[in-house]
């Protein structure tokens, strides 16, 4: 008997798998690291109670919202 | 433009990794080591296929778990934790999927690479180890697949008993609050407070075995779900003697034979050195559980059910204050069926995920008991342990580590994933 | 800055359509709208829960959230499309030129900044203007929503307010750019009667001093007759009519408005004489519609084959171009022809004595820390002295707004607390001190409550079927379960719901039919007294009537005993036998409601009269506004609980107001007051709510 080896007659599909992989690594990396650069202009929009007020308006009304014993959203 | 192009990818690794499993179904070790396990699988794939297909077509019947399927993480985490439940099933129970026994050594075999063949193969043996020997020469993979059953029964079983204590003590300590609380909740601190990994090592020192502590501790802990079935159903049924008596009667009877099968070993509830203390004789004794699981089970519901206990004490605190249960109240309900009846089925979605995140705790947990030799018996396949056996040549001949490791990681990551689709998904319309 | 030069229209929403995106369908909010806001011009938007007035508002903010879109018309703000606007614009119109402002002022502020920083951020920002002028002005604005001791404000935190001291800082804060357009979404709906009254006192004058416009949501059409100069009524995601205050109020074009009008009690309406017409069905659903007038299936006047064709358009009403209405008929019909009277109702006769409360107290001891001690405990007085007599078959409402301890009295004579002293005696038994697990079955289910919150009331996850069988099980009703089954279903027909609805959940049923379930859950074993707690007033305005209606029914083929707690007094006032007005734990006023209802008044209850917004043009009410917050139960004042608000206490010689608690006194057979005017004072007082019928 011979040896197996990993992928045996699908060889020749490992390169694609793999390039594709890297592929969707890079794109998410570059996708987390444009959402996190600072945008202009992002400070207004009526100040930073708005934001809270959005985050309230998601999370305070579902009964479910509490684990943990506190609010997650 | 990224999260486009990272979706596609994303797609597209997905379906190459499905023709690769695909392909390994029809052609078998004609596909290399991941063709092969794949074919050998096969009875998990089907499962797989028709739990999902049900599921979809009926999704919109099923409550909360139909709606799991709306979302892809959820999906995902769904199969990956199905994969390893159906392998535990199969592998475990039916003895389909294993290639080699779990236990006997193959001459020749010792720490061989995956996908080395057999050195002296009959006709009947199945030609490779596929994912290489131990260094006991012993299959990887079959060992995998009977330690994957170990764990699926275990974790779950031991978080449930985690949650019957933490529930049956919290409901009472946020509905009725003041001293009984204070006092609960200290308690709960001071357990959370305490270093884990020292507990277990306490609770597995022969001296302190000896003098039968982790059995008291048995004896109380496994008592609450006797107490929570007991209490549940008699809140319910009290206005009606002529249903509630022979229920009852029935339950508790049931419930308290395994509890005192459980809990006594050769007919002793507790067993030290100067004194016994009679149990359940060994003809009536349903099942045995060696010492060392004991341990395991009283070590991890121990160390679980303060979260627990705090989660559901938190959730009946707000719980308590609805119209609902002041209704109940002014028409005179005990406070046992408010808490049980009332509070605890609208407190269900936070703890059901939760109860997925713990499992995935008390796995990692099972692995770490088994990594630092606790509990159970060494030639156990369980996948702390064979990681723990592994560990001593990792430099050399990785795979007998990492295989388990990698099981280990994919059932909790599908875990957390799952936990993570439902409450994403409970919290939705 | 060119603010001011334009001068046509502040916003133009044309043919607006509003659209959410669910999983399963899309779902049309809002249809075909159209409103236009002149400078200076406040219009109201009025219509039950679910019309899509909300989401008007947030389609001007272009808050749509991830699911919703525009998918039809356009809004313009000062002439220029919203839609084409870049976000960076939209940004700066949002917080400089057009202000919203919420239902929950908690929500709207952050907890964890000072009231000046907050204000200040504002101008600071869109204005670009130094701190120090920022400061000037928000000083400026908390002295104009007449706040006391401004600077002390700008340095608290919000959770230091009391809820209308926060809402009047989000009005500050709405004002702090100097808008051109304030979008109010039910700004005083979580607030008391009395605090409402003031604040929207404060927003027409402001509106007034700075010119702003208003976009003013509300379910309330008292309070849009209060601070409005037009007015828009929407139904199910479309205007249905639209004019001047005048024109809806008194010339109405649309169906739905007059049932509107119908359905709340406005003064003159009887209980037993004449009473209120509900609205027949239930609203629809966004996707259930049905083809033709949305409004079609629940209308007096539909008529199959035109009601429910195609499209219906807005149309001019003749003769008045800014009044429009969107009926098919509205030529063809009389709309001052009396409706139809549903059959006279016989007065319940009012029996004998079933529950008298004597001198009932309830204290609470509030203790600092219960494990370890330490501060010597605080004593709340939530109820001193109550002495009242509730007779069989009436209703007994009890009117005060939030902390006078009317929740508290509703604990006690439940058996959730217990009395600290006096009786409460329910057929001659003291129950007052005996907690509910002691009382016996036949008690418990005879005192029951109906819950103020429908969506609370029930529990989520049993059926409907299930809890009132289990309400059934409790009280000891039927011997088997076949037996109670077939209980709970007459029970269903008694609140009139249909039977299926056995096996619903309370998520698949409207606020409406879950107050049903609540009411039939309550009456399971023939519950004599019943404690209604605020019982409509999370209601639609439409569906209010149809469970008013149910409960005087029930009351008189059942006999029962009413206890209706409210802070609406024209429900009361419509509904109630007898009044008793509560402040501060203290019964201030106790009589007939035509007693309560007209002069003399205890000072209180004048003001209470004067807060409620009636949507009655011809009413003239005087403006009584009183300033200041409820005192805290914790920390009463000395002498009389209401001489810090009061306005006549002045009449009243030396210090007896603040030094002297009033006695319960008699004025007429059964009408008594807690007060130091004299007779002649009390005498001289006028009426607060007048009915102008020369104006008719």
């Amino acid at each position: 008997m011979e040896a197996l080896t990993w992928t045996g007659a699908l060889t020749w599909l490992n390169p694609i798998l793999g390039l594709s992989a890297a592929i969707m690594v890079a794109a998410y990396t570059a996708q987390i690291v444009v959402s996190v650069m600072p945008r202009a202009g992002l400070r207004s929009a009526g100040g930073t109670w708005r934001a809270w007020i959005e985050a309230q308006g998601e999370c305070s009304p579902k009964p479910g919202a509490t684990l943990f014993g506190q609010v997650s959203c | 433009m990224f999260a486009k192009t990272g979706s596609y990818a994303f797609r597209a690794s997905i379906v190459l990794i499905l023709i690769y499993v695909l392909a390994g179904i029809f052609v078998g070790p004609t596909a290399g080591i991941v063709g092969a396990i794949s074919r050998q699988l096969l009875p998990v794939w089907l499962a797989l296929v028709v739990t999902f297909a049900v599921s979809v077509v009926f999704k919109r019947k099923l409550g909360l778990y139909g709606k799991l399927f709306d979302s892809t993480v959820g999906m995902i985490g769904f199969a990956l934790v199905m994969f390893w439940v159906f392998t535990g099933i199969f592998g475990g129970v039916f003895d389909v999927l294993v290639t080699h026994d779990s236990l006997s050594q193959v001459s020749g075999m010792k720490n061989k690479l995956p996908g080395t063949p057999l050195a002296r193969a009959d006709a009947t043996d199945y030609p490779w180890f596929l994912l290489g020997g131990d260094n006991l020469a012993r299959d990887v993979f079959s060992r995998l697949i009977k330690g994957s059953w170990v764990v699926i029964q275990i974790a779950p079983m031991a978080t449930i008993f985690a949650f019957m204590v933490g529930i049956t003590l919290g409901l009472p300590a946020g509905y009725y609050g003041g001293k009984l609380d204070v006092f609960l909740s200290f308690l709960a601190n001071l357990i959370l407070a305490f270093p884990v990994i020292l507990i277990f090592y306490l609770l597995v020192t022969p001296e302190i075995v000896l003098t039968g502590l982790p059995s008291y501790m048995a004896i109380v802990l496994f008592i609450f779900p006797l107490v929570f079935v007991a209490v549940l159903l008699n809140s319910r049924y009290y206005t009606q003697p002529s249903v509630r008596t022979p229920v009852l009667i029935a339950v508790l009877g049931l419930f308290g034979w395994l509890y005192l099968s459980m809990i006594s070993n050769d007919g002793a509830l507790v067993k030290t050195s100067t004194y016994d203390i009679p149990g359940l004789p060994a003809f009536l004794d349903l099942f045995d559980i060696g010492p060392g699981l004991l341990v395991v089970f009283v070590a991890v519901v121990f160390v679980n059910a303060p979260t627990v206990f705090r989660i559901v004490r938190g959730l009946a605190l707000d719980i308590k204050t609805r119209d609902y249960v002041a209704a109940a109240q002014t028409r005179g309900e005990g406070p046992w069926y408010i808490m049980l009846w009332e509070i605890l089925p609208n407190a269900r979605g936070p703890l059901i995920v939760d109860f997925c995140l713990r499992i995935g705790y008390t796995t990692i947990l099972l692995g770490t008991l088994g990594f630092f030799g606790l509990g159970l018996e060494s030639e156990s396949p369980d996948w702390g342990t064979t990681i723990n056996a592994g560990r001593r040549l990792l430099s050399l001949y990785p795979h007998a580590a990492i295989v388990p490791a990698l099981a280990l990681l994919s059932l909790v990551l599908g875990l957390n994933l799952l936990a993570d689709g439902l409450r994403e998904e409970s919290l939705r319309d | 800055m060119t603010k001011r030069t334009y001068d046509g229209p502040i916003l133009e929403i044309d043919n607006l359509s509003i659209s959410f995106f669910t999983r399963l369908r899309e779902i049309p909010a809002v249809m075909d709208f159209s409103v236009s806001v002149k400078p200076g011009e406040a219009v109201g938007l009025v219509g039950e829960s679910g019309c899509g007035k909300s989401t008007v508002a947030l389609g001007v903010m272009q808050d749509l959230g991830a699911n919703g879109r525009v998918v039809g018309g356009s809004i313009k703000f000062k002439g220029r499309d919203l839609s084409e606007m870049s976000a960076e614009e939209l940004r700066d119109i949002r917080g400089s030129q057009i202000a919203m402002i919420y239902q929950e002022p908690m929500a709207s502020l952050n907890p964890a900044m000072r009231i000046g920083k907050q204000l200040m951020e504002v101008p600071m920002i869109h204005a670009g203007i130094s701190e120090k002028q920022a400061y000037a002005r928000a000083l400026q604005l908390v002295t104009d929503v007449k706040l006391p001791d401004p600077e002390r404000i700008l340095k608290a935190y919000p959770h230091q307010l009391s809820g209308g001291q926060q809402q009047r800082i989000v009005i500050a804060m709405a004002l702090m750019s100097e808008p051109s357009l304030l979008i109010l979404d039910e700004p005083t709906t979580a607030l008391d009667v009395t605090v409402e009254a003031a604040i929207v006192e404060l927003v027409k004058d402001l509106g007034r001093k700075y010119g702003t416009s208003m976009l003013f949501i509300s379910h309330n059409l008292g309070l849009v007759l209060e601070t409005c100069d037009r007015i828009c009524v929407m139904y199910s995601g479309e205007a249905v009519e639209r004019g001047s205050i005048e024109d809806v109020f008194d010339e109405m074009q649309h169906p739905y408005t007059q049932a509107l009008f119908r359905s709340i009690p406005l003064p003159g309406a009887d209980k037993n004489a004449r009473p209120l017409i509900a609205i027949p069905g239930n609203f629809p659903l966004p996707h259930e519609r049905p083809p033709g007038c949305n409004f079609g299936p629940r209308c007096d006047y539909f008529q199959a084959g035109r009601c429910d064709q195609g499209p219906i358009m807005m149309q001019d009403v003749p003769g008045n171009e800014r009044h429009a209405t969107r009926c098919v008929r509205f030529q063809e019909i009389d709309w001052a022809a009396p409706p139809q009277m549903a059959e006279l109702k016989e007065k319940g006769e009012i029996g004998r004595v079933v529950l008298k409360m004597d001198k009932l107290k309830k204290y609470y001891q509030v203790a600092a820390n219960s494990m370890f001690g330490g501060i010597a405990a605080k004593v709340v007085k939530a109820n001193e002295e109550l002495s009242f007599e509730a007779h069989e078959s009436e209703t007994l409402a009890i009117v005060g707004e939030s902390g006078c301890g009317k929740s508290t009295f509703a604990k006690v004579l439940m058996g959730l607390e217990t009395a600290t002293e006096g009786r409460i005696m329910l057929d001659g038994q003291d129950i007052g001190n005996i907690p509910i697990e002691d009382r016996s079955t036949q008690n418990v289910a005879d005192i029951q409550m109906v819950f103020q919150n429908p969506f609370d009331t029930l529990n989520p996850s049993m059926t409907v079927g299930r809890q009132i069988i289990r309400a059934l099980e409790i009280f000891r009703v039927g011997d088997n379960s076949k037996d109670r089954h077939r209980r709970m279903l007459e029970l269903l027909d008694l609140v009139k719901l249909p039977r299926e609805f056995a096996n619903r959940m309370p998520r698949q049923l409207s606020g409406g039919q879950k107050q049903r379930v609540g009411i039939a859950r309550a009456f399971a074993g023939d519950a004599r007294i019943v404690v209604a707690d605020e019982p409509v007033s999370a209601l639609d305005v439409s569906v209010q009537a149809a469970v008013t209606d149910l409960l005087m029914e029930i009351q008189r083929e059942q006999k029962t005993t009413l206890l209706f707690i409210s802070h609406d007094l024209s429900i009361v006032r419509y509904l109630s036998d007898r009044v008793m007005v509560m402040y501060l734990g203290h019964v201030v006023e106790l009589g007939t409601t035509d007693q309560v209802f007209s002069p003399p008044y205890h000072p209180y209850t004048e003001a209470l009269l004067s807060a409620v917004p009636i949507a009655d043009t011809r009413v003239k009410k005087k403006h009584i506004v009183l300033e200041g917050d409820v005192p805290s139960a914790m920390n009463p004042p000395p002498g009389c609980p209401f001489q810090t608000r009061c306005r006549w206490k002045s009449q009243v010689p030396g210090d007896k107001c603040e030094t002297v608690l009033p006695a319960l006194r008699r004025l007429a057979s059964d009408h008594e007051i807690k007060c130091h005017l004299t007779d002649a004072q009390l005498a001289e007082m006028e009426p607060v709510i007048e009915l102008d019928l020369a104006a008719q």
